[in-house]
């Protein structure tokens, strides 16, 4: 059970019976309407139980050839470069309109940088460098609007 | 003859130096990501877009064309010089690019490359040039009905063409089509799946899920592995090729752009399958197979023009039908939206320039990529050294950025987070995303379509069999699916797709 678990195809057929679910529940609540006048709810409806389907489809698939050519349990995610990564993009989105483009820069080259191992000069540098080149491209040249320095600076 | 009338309205479009700028722009950022490994064409086109808005349409997709096949020039140089294709289109040609470079001829491959996607993409674009009309006449007489069939067929042949596993990219593209439904209702202008959140109510961007589930979500992938990078040399010579390896490369070049133009044009075909096909027949047809895999030419002339050509005749669907066959196209569609085009057969008649000046901008912007490619090959190759791990922080912060312009809101990376999350999951599982994207933006088309069909044959779904067209096209689609999960010939796919 833990080995099929850990197929590809068995949990890749969960997460779609999990989205396709969750589709459902919501569309429920939108009027389905007759087939010549569909509602807003018709084709959402139809797509779910389309994706639940093919979800379980795929676990039955799956179990039905238990040494599948998939080998089972190379799914090792690697938690750290993901959390860094997308943490520093959480905290650039969270520091930008308050602190402004360069120090959320800074943060989010630095916390990226720190997925890979080693060199922390380099990150340094690289987040300095990076700062003033959006500031100046982004900001000054293609004038996207967005604050450069924390408010009252 | 009415051809050349229009060509020369698209020349006279592409050459105003404006568009020539954007055309130079976008072909220099193709060559980027087509050499930088770890960022590919749809992230850069979904990074760009935003600064888009505010030119005109034209200078718009001009741009953003260019980077498409920019890229396809630029994945060769990675993949002849270190084995470290840029692009899934070049992977193929590392097998016998680099073993040429290996040996000391790295600037003939580099230049065949350069000349047969030169080469291919003349052709391609005339083909585009010649065909669009025609097939364009046909499709203003599509009614509701057809569209939608004309759809599903498009998106069972994206998915029965494309590599990965059939269920899970089935479900892609219908999970794809549900997230694509998020936002108000056109009909009744109820808001679906938004959870009162207002930032949802006009849908959820294209950048957000182009950006999350490729840009960012590859990054994630990338960092998994630590990175090797070995230059072959450094000294590159032999960059004009003699008239010896010219001959013998030639008639690669002819069938690799045959075939790559016929690819192009299938829905899910595209570039990549173009380069590995025509791979399969220059080992068919030399005389001596056994070279390949040790250097030979063909095997660089040939998959290098196919991709070129199939990435000029991968307009063809979007600009005469207004389906996406592949990625890249779907962001070019949704690119033509923001600027209020709708992609189809009315392009044509309704903005001329814009049509016969994106064409006539493919042939120049060919023509500038031989230039950048060949006597600048030496700063490229100096890119090639800009370790990845400075490279990636500055591609996660330049999405940040594009994310954020879109609708000036930090709201949009967070969703981008999410789908990136998502994203790496879908690696994981090996479902393929490309599916997820065709499927986001025909799913609201689909929906709309549906609709009308209904409505106008009074709830009845045997329009979809009555009518010749569409029963045609759904018996096409049917096919294509049982074919495919037929056991025999679903190992030729796999096979297929391992080839090399």
């Amino acid at each position: 059970m833990m080995r099929l678990l850990r197929h590809p195809e068995v949990l890749a057929g969960l997460l779609f019976i999990i989205l396709g679910s969750a589709f459902l529940a919501v569309s429920a609540g939108y009027e389905a309407g007759t087939a010549r006048e569909m509602g807003p709810g018709y084709f959402p409806r139809l797509l779910s139980i389309v994706v639940i389907v093919l979800g379980l489809a795929q676990i039955i698939h799956a179990t039905a050839k238990s040494q599948g050519r998939e080998a089972a349990g190379r799914l090792n995610f690697h938690w750290r470069p993901a959390l860094l990564v997308l943490g520093g993009m959480a905290l650039f989105a969270l520091m930008l309109n308050s602190l402004g483009l360069i120090l959320a820069t800074l943060a989010l080259v630095v916390a990226a940088g720190l997925a890979v191992p080693g060199r922390r000069l380099e990150i340094a540098i690289t987040a300095v460098v990076l700062a003033a080149f959006s500031a100046l491209v982004f900001v000054k040249a293609l004038g996207v609007q967005m604050p450069l320095w924390p408010e009252g600076f | 003859m009415d051809l050349f009338s229009h060509l020369a309205t698209g020349f006279s479009v592409a050459v105003s130096p404006i568009n020539l700028l954007y055309c130079l722009f976008g072909v220099t950022v193709g060559t980027l990501v087509g050499i930088l490994p770890g960022i590919g064409p749809i992230a850069t086109m979904a990074m760009l877009l935003p600064i888009t808005f505010a030119l005109d349409p034209v200078s718009a997709l001009i741009m953003l064309a260019g980077i498409y096949y920019g890229a396809q020039y630029g994945g060769s140089t990675g993949a002849i010089l270190l084995k470290l294709p840029g692009e899934s289109s070049a992977v193929i040609t590392t097998l016998d690019g680099y073993q040429m470079a290996r040996k000391g001829q790295a600037g003939h491959a580099l230049s065949i490359a350069a000349i047969g996607s030169f080469f291919a993409g003349t052709v391609g674009t005339l083909l585009l040039a010649a065909f669009a009309p025609l097939l364009a006449k046909v499709a203003v007489q599509f009614g509701a009905a057809e569209y939608f069939s004309l759809m599903i067929l498009g998106l069972v042949a994206a998915i029965v063409l494309s590599s990965g596993p059939l269920l899970r990219a089935l479900s892609m593209v219908v999970l794809g089509m549900l997230f694509g439904l998020v936002g108000a209702d056109i009909n009744s202008s109820v808001d679906r799946f938004t959870f009162g959140l207002p930032e949802l109510s006009g849908g959820i961007n294209f950048v957000v899920v182009a950006l999350g589930l490729f840009g960012i979500a590859e990054i994630l992938t990338n960092l998994e592995n630590p990175e090797e990078r070995r230059l072959v040399s450094d000294k590159l010579t032999g960059l004009w090729p003699d008239w010896a390896v010219l001959r013998q490369a030639a008639p690669a070049m002819l069938r690799g752009s045959a075939l790559g133009s016929v690819l192009g044009v299938l829905p899910g075909g595209g570039v990549t399958m173009a380069s590995f096909a025509s791979y399969a027949v220059e080992k068919k047809v030399a005389t001596n197979p056994g070279r390949f895999g040790h250097g030979a030419i063909e095997g660089v002339a040939g998959p290098e023009s196919a991709n070129n050509a199939a990435a000029q005749t991968s307009f063809i669907p979007l600009l005469t039908l207004g389906i996406p066959s592949n990625g890249v196209m779907a962001m070019m569609m949704s690119a033509m939206l923001i600027h209020n085009i709708q992609p189809g057969p009315q392009v044509m008649t309704l903005s001329p320039d814009l049509f016969w000046g994106l064409i006539a901008s493919m042939w120049l912007g060919n023509l500038i990529l031989v230039i950048l490619n060949l006597p600048l090959i030496g700063i490229w190759v100096r890119l090639l050294r800009v370790p990845y791990r400075i490279l990636f922080p500055a591609i996660v912060l330049f999405c940040c950025i594009g994310l954020y312009s879109v609708q000036t809101t930090v709201f949009d990376i967070f969703f981008a987070i999410v789908f990136a999350l998502l994203g790496y999951a879908f690696a994981k599982l090996r479902c393929e995303t490309v599916p997820f994207l065709l499927g986001f933006i025909l799913g609201p088309m689909l929906e709309e379509n549906l609709r009308r069909a209904m409505l106008l044959s009074h709830g009845d779904p045997s329009v979809f069999v009555t009518r010749p067209l569409c029963a045609f096209m759904l018996f096409l689609a049917a096919g294509l699916l049982l074919i495919a999960v037929i056991p025999t010939i679903r190992r030729k796919r796999r096979e297929a797709f391992q080839e090399g």
